[in-house]
């Protein structure tokens, strides 16, 4: 008995010491340390620029995932005169060259005076499975030329934390658009923007060419100086790394149709055929009702089914009035007049009309998302895109925007959930209670949310007060929209086969065996997933 | 005794408050903020923080949460279902774990005593060792390996069964994820059954029952069985608290809105107070559930009263 | 009274063997309390089975990741997903590569290529993960353990000798510590220190002591009361010395086969955190991070999940036959029955 004892712990310390070696990572408290600031060599960029092979961690994903080919995703943005997608335009301008990248290690590794060169990999643990994949895959190649690489894992809100307080070498990091143009993703890294250029990256010259674009009257000139801006940070600076776009893929059941996707904008459920009731799926539940506060994709989703803005978006992404009846702008292109329509009501849970639609209830919503006191992480949208100076009530149906200069993109970005109108007696009334059941809130889109049982399921119903109703119901618009939370990917293609479900997301692992089910869809988000690398952000 | 009971409560309420403590401090340790978001800027992460007071100092907002706690108020939740009263949150999903973890535990404690008492009766046969090998496979295989494969047999390739939890139909769509829940409780339950049951067997008193000619059966229900419960139930209370823990694995991959899988996304979230909402509901739980098996067993075995009694 | 004979007489005795054998007491040689166990421990063919599988599977968590040519965290663009092909056996029709028909391995080109257990989702060698996974889940296990037992046998030893106040106090905190759930005190370690090996361990350990406690604590309370430590105490012996040298090793069998029953304990821990993503840091595995990543496949791929499910079953079952042999040997009660 002593002697298995014996070997038992024998093994152990053995095996420990041989175990040992992978698990020292995360120890970046005591910046700027010799070895963190190696970011600041071009060198050390440029081998992890080059040594990434994205086409195959997108393969390796396996759920619709592309490779990226600059900073700037497929699908978000085409230009405003030819129509060409911006990627189209700008090209790929990252590569993936092993002898390249391992030349510029070994010249990095020579101008540091190291014989090798360590990298802390940050990235999230609970921001899907292919996050943690995509960082296995990029230690590996980085490994491959040379470095030695430590994966940090967190959660999310704490990598968040750690890439604000600059505490992280290489962060695997994603942007969401909140709108089709180029500017979301280059505003990202100016050198003023604090909240978000996380690495500190810091160049005179994209910072003049982002301002330039911003300034530019002219829609052309304002397009290339952002191919430009991208070329400038991500194959000439090598200031973040793009790796690869999310993808997402699913099946539909072939008998419905009518989902609309939007990479750079909110997915659009309105318009469902083929089925009176109808269950989607969604992963996550809604965070909140209150259209100002939300942050997140599922509860924008869910909003824009029973609210309206004055535009919406159709299945191409281009813009169609909804709630205004019709519209003037003035000749600079600066003055916006909306004309809301007579017939949007407020409805009740119960479908009974409290209210009609006013102009004062944009400028109520306006003046509450930009307030201090509602603190929403979308204040900034009102003047930083859609690039309002003021706005103003002329009359009960009638909405007046003034812009500080012409903005090609203001009408599709009204279309957003955060500029959409509020009820502010209704508000009032409710106080904290707003916004926190079915109950609490009114409608003015194409359904009513008849009921929502957190974290299980939220439903819609027709809203037969609502103004296009009756070419809803033409259209054989579904009749009762059910969202089903459920994150288990597996059990939910179980049920989505024995037909109790419409829709369903597929991980990675299932897609091999799904690509051919009918009904499969391989959408593009709009995410794209990048390393930021600490450059200049150590104190 | 009832000085004795009164002590334990007041000994558990003491210790309640002190892990609301633990859970304060624990949550004011834990690194990140509930609003980080890529495009939340400093300046509205400090009004936030203002707005919800957590820009106080731990033991003011300690004692303010300790305050409402009493009146019922649980604060409300900064991530998860942003401004939600955490009692309604916590409220609505207790419910439904209990339902589960009700029905596994029903079901593992049958199953457990019924294999137990089988393997211990038939001591070294090979009903022994059926039983045997039936309870360690059960402690074996991680919970949502069986909750899968049970899933895919009964419900999807079957049809027995609903495939996932249905507000419509709650028992018969809770039972297959009680199954599941409830393959360790049984192999936990069935192989301490055993144990203590062969040594009660084995005891001299047992022997003075067997040369007194008492009858078999009666010897069993009578003698052995009650000897044996004793301690069975001393190690149902952990059993019982693991199995709501265990519960978020089952929670999520049956889509069931329950506070197991709640707590962990509140985790995850830095969601203060829901986590320390539900992390509390957990201590309360086992408090009350080993209060109550200390008190059950001073009521079953009359050794422990009377020791209790005399101190 | 007179009648009665008080003299000895000849026939009053009589020689048991009239042959004159001589009569020679049976000695029994002296066997020390670990050598019995050791005996009785032999004699139970299930656990001594337990024991040489566990012995088997430690060998193979140690060379086993180095017996081909791939490494844990190497990468194969292209050759993801294949199922398990040996050299050799290939030939009888099993582990031959072929998936639904089709020999996956000449499809994607790797007509020359042998993944013993397959490969996963990325292209990894499962043979090499499934081996450096089972040694990290025995190290993560037996550390646990061993700190479980320091612990909380000097914890459960303090607390039950002392008794009265001490005993409050030291229980009440542990009741505190149990009181939190396992799931918070771990994620929120996790959280706080660095993702690894070492804070799997500790966060395993700051509340696996606590069933050890209870145990070492019973056990004296059950010990203590008894004559040779009355009569150890009577002949002036420290505190200190009764509880090492007279209460220890008559709690030591106890204390070695609970804490054989909790390394599978810890083991399925691992397993659970791995599932909620809270597991060891990637690309290193464990087995519960390979069972928890095998799940995400269990429909399309099953190898990958089956290969480390046995491999973490068989341990399971191996350590619970070897601890049940274990009880049992230590228990003489349950010694020829």
């Amino acid at each position: 008995m002593k002697k298995i004892l014996a070997v038992l712990l024998t093994l152990l310390i053995l095996v420990g010491c041989s175990g040992g070696g992978n698990n020292g990572g995360g120890n970046t408290d005591n910046a700027p340390a010799d070895d963190v600031i190696i970011y600041q060599n071009e060198n050390v960029r440029k081998a992890i620029a080059y040594a990434i092979d994205r086409e195959a961690v997108a393969k390796s994903l396996n759920d619709g995932s592309v490779a990226a080919e600059g900073i700037i995703p497929f699908k978000l943005a085409s230009n405003p005169v030819t129509g060409a997608d911006f990627r189209d335009d700008a090209g790929k301008i990252v590569s993936y060259d092993v002898d390249q990248a391992k030349q510029f290690y070994a010249t990095a590794c020579e101008e540091l005076g190291k014989k090798e060169l360590s990298i802390d990999l940050l990235y999230g643990t609970n921001e899907g499975d292919s996050v943690i994949k995509a960082a296995e895959q990029i230690a590996y190649y980085l490994e491959e030329v040379g470095f030695k690489v430590n994966l940090v894992s967190k959660q999310k809100k704490e990598r968040l934390q750690m890439m604000t307080d600059g505490d992280y070498e290489v962060c695997l990091t994603r942007w969401g658009p909140d709108y089709a143009d180029p500017q979301t993703y280059m505003d990202l890294f100016v050198s003023t923007n604090t909240s978000n250029n996380s690495g500190r990256y810091n160049s005179a010259t994209y910072d003049q060419l982002v301002a330039d674009a911003e300034a530019s009257l002219d829609m052309t000139e304002r397009w290339n100086k952002f191919i430009e801006a991208e070329k400038q940070l991500v194959a000439v600076d090598f200031g973040d790394i793009p790796v690869f776009q999310a993808g997402g893929a699913m099946i539909i059941r072939p008998t419905i149709s009518g989902i609309e996707f939007h990479s750079a904008a909110v997915d659009n459920y309105r318009h469902i055929v083929g089925k009176d009731n109808v269950t989607l799926v969604t992963n996550t539940d809604i965070i909140y009702l209150d259209n100002q506060v939300a942050t997140d994709g599922t509860s924008f989703i869910a909003q824009t089914m029973f609210l309206s803005g004055l535009t919406e978006l159709d299945a191409d992404g281009n813009w169609k009035l909804d709630l205004a009846d019709s519209y003037e702008v003035s000749d600079d292109g600066t003055v916006y007049t909306f004309k809301i329509r007579d017939d949007a009501n407020w409805v009740d849970k119960s479908g009974n009309v409290v209210a009609p639609v006013t102009a004062q209830d944009f400028v109520d919503s306006w003046d509450r998302l930009v307030s201090e006191d509602l603190a929403s992480e979308y204040a900034w949208w009102i003047s930083d895109v859609l690039l309002a100076d003021s706005w103003e009530a002329v009359d009960e149906k009638t909405f007046k925007v003034t812009l500080s200069k012409p903005n090609g993109i203001f009408m599709g970005c009204l279309a957003f959930p955060s500029c959409f109108p509020i009820n502010k007696a209704f508000i009032d009334e409710k106080g904290d209670q707003y916004a926190t059941s079915a109950d609490t809130v009114l409608s003015c889109g194409p359904y009513i949310l008849d009921s929502w049982t957190p974290g299980y399921s939220y439903e819609f119903v027709p809203n037969n007060n609502y103004y296009f109703r009756s070419d809803y119901d033409a259209a054989g618009t579904a009749k009762k929209v059910v969202f089903r939370v459920l994150e288990d990917t597996q059990t939910a293609l179980m049920e989505y086969e024995a037909g109790n479900i419409d829709t369903v997301i597929l991980s990675g692992e299932q897609v091999d065996a799904n690509k051919n089910a009918e009904g499969f869809v391989n959408r593009l988000q709009g995410y794209l997933f990048y390393l930021s690398i600490n450059i200049n952000h150590y104190e | 005794m009832k000085k004795y009971i009164l002590k334990r409560v007041l000994i558990s309420l003491a210790t309640l408050f002190v892990i609301l403590l633990v859970l304060f401090i624990l949550m004011d340790l834990m690194p990140g903020t509930p609003f980080n978001d890529e495009k939340l800027t400093e300046a509205q992460k400090a009004l936030l923080y203002a707005k919800y007071g957590l820009d106080k100092p731990l033991i003011t907002r300690f004692f303010l949460y300790a305050k409402n706690m009493l009146k019922g108020d649980l604060g409300v939740s900064y991530a998860i279902n942003k401004n939600f009263a955490v009692s309604e949150m916590v409220k609505d999903r207790l419910g439904i774990s209990l339902a589960v973890g009700g029905m596994a535990m029903l079901i593992g404690t049958i199953l457990g005593l019924i294999l137990g008492i089988l393997a211990a009766l038939n001591h070294n046969s090979w009903i022994d060792n059926l039983c045997s090998a039936i309870s360690v496979i059960g402690v074996s295989i991680p919970s949502y390996v069986c909750a899968l494969l049970l899933c895919y047999f009964i419900a999807y390739k079957l049809g027995w069964l609903p495939i996932l939890y249905n507000v419509e139909q709650p028992f018969v769509s809770l039972i297959l994820p009680a199954i599941a829940l409830s393959v360790s409780p049984t192999a936990n339950i069935a192989r301490f059954t055993r144990s203590e049951m062969i040594d009660v067997l084995n005891s001299d008193y047992i022997l003075l029952v067997q040369s007194k000619g008492v009858k078999n059966w009666k010897m069993i229900f009578s003698h052995v069985l009650r000897n044996t419960l004793i301690p069975v139930i001393t190690v149902m209370g952990p059993i019982l608290v693991n199995l709501l823990t265990g519960s978020s694995v089952i929670e999520k991959i049956f889509g069931i809105p329950g506070i197991g899988r709640l707590m962990i996304t509140a985790i995850q979230e830095n969601d203060y107070n829901v986590t320390i909402a539900c992390a509390f509901v957990y201590s309360v739980m086992y408090i009350v559930v080993m209060l109550f098996v200390d008190i059950l067993y001073g009521v079953i075995d009359p050794r422990i009263r009377i020791a209790k009694e005399d101190k | 009274m007179t009648n009665i004979d008080h003299e000895f007489h000849n026939d009053d005795f009589q020689f048991a063997h009239s042959a004159g054998e001589k009569l020679v007491d049976k000695n029994y040689s002296a066997t020390s309390y670990f050598k019995d166990v050791w005996t009785n421990f032999k004699k139970n063919r299930g656990a001594l089975v337990g024991a040489i599988i566990i012995i088997f599977l430690i060998f193979m968590a140690i060379v086993g990741p180095n017996m081909n040519s791939y490494t844990y965290k190497q990468i194969h663009g292209g050759q993801e997903c294949l199922v398990p092909r040996i050299p050799g056996i290939e030939k009888i029709g099993i582990f031959d590569g072929y998936h639904n028909g089709v020999n996956q391995y000449a499809e994607k080109d790797a007509a020359d290529v042998y993944y013993w257990f397959g490969s996963d989702t990325q292209g990894r060698d499962i043979w090499t993960r499934v081996w450096s996974g089972t040694r990290v889940s025995l190290i993560i296990a037996l550390a646990a353990v061993v700190i479980d037992i320091v612990i909380g046998m000097v914890y459960g030893l303090i607390s039950g000798f002392f008794g009265g106040m001490v005993d409050s106090i030291m229980q009440r905190f542990a009741e505190i510590l149990n009181g939190i759930p396992t799931l918070v005190i771990v994620t929120l370690l996790g959280m706080v220190l660095p993702a690894g090996i070492t804070s799997i361990i500790f966060a395993l350990m700051l509340t696996g002591w606590i069933g050890m406690e209870r145990i070492a604590r019973a056990q004296v309370l059950k010990v203590k009361e008894q004559e040779f430590v009355l009569a150890s105490r009577t002949l002036g012996a420290s505190k200190f010395r009764i509880i090492f040298s007279e209460i220890l090793p008559n709690i030591l069998g106890q204390v070695i086969v609970t804490s054989m029953f909790s390394i599978p304990n810890a083991i399925f821990l691992e397993a659970y955190l791995s599932f909620l993503g809270l597991g060891v840091p990637a690309p290193m595995a464990s087995l519960g991070s390979l069972v928890s990543d095998g799940y995400k496949s269990m429909t399309t791929f099953p190898h990958i999940l089956i290969i480390p499910v046995i491999v973490m079953a068989v341990l399971m079952l191996c350590f619970n036959l070897f601890a049940d042999g274990l009880r049992d040997a230590f228990d003489p009660k349950m010694i020829n029955k």
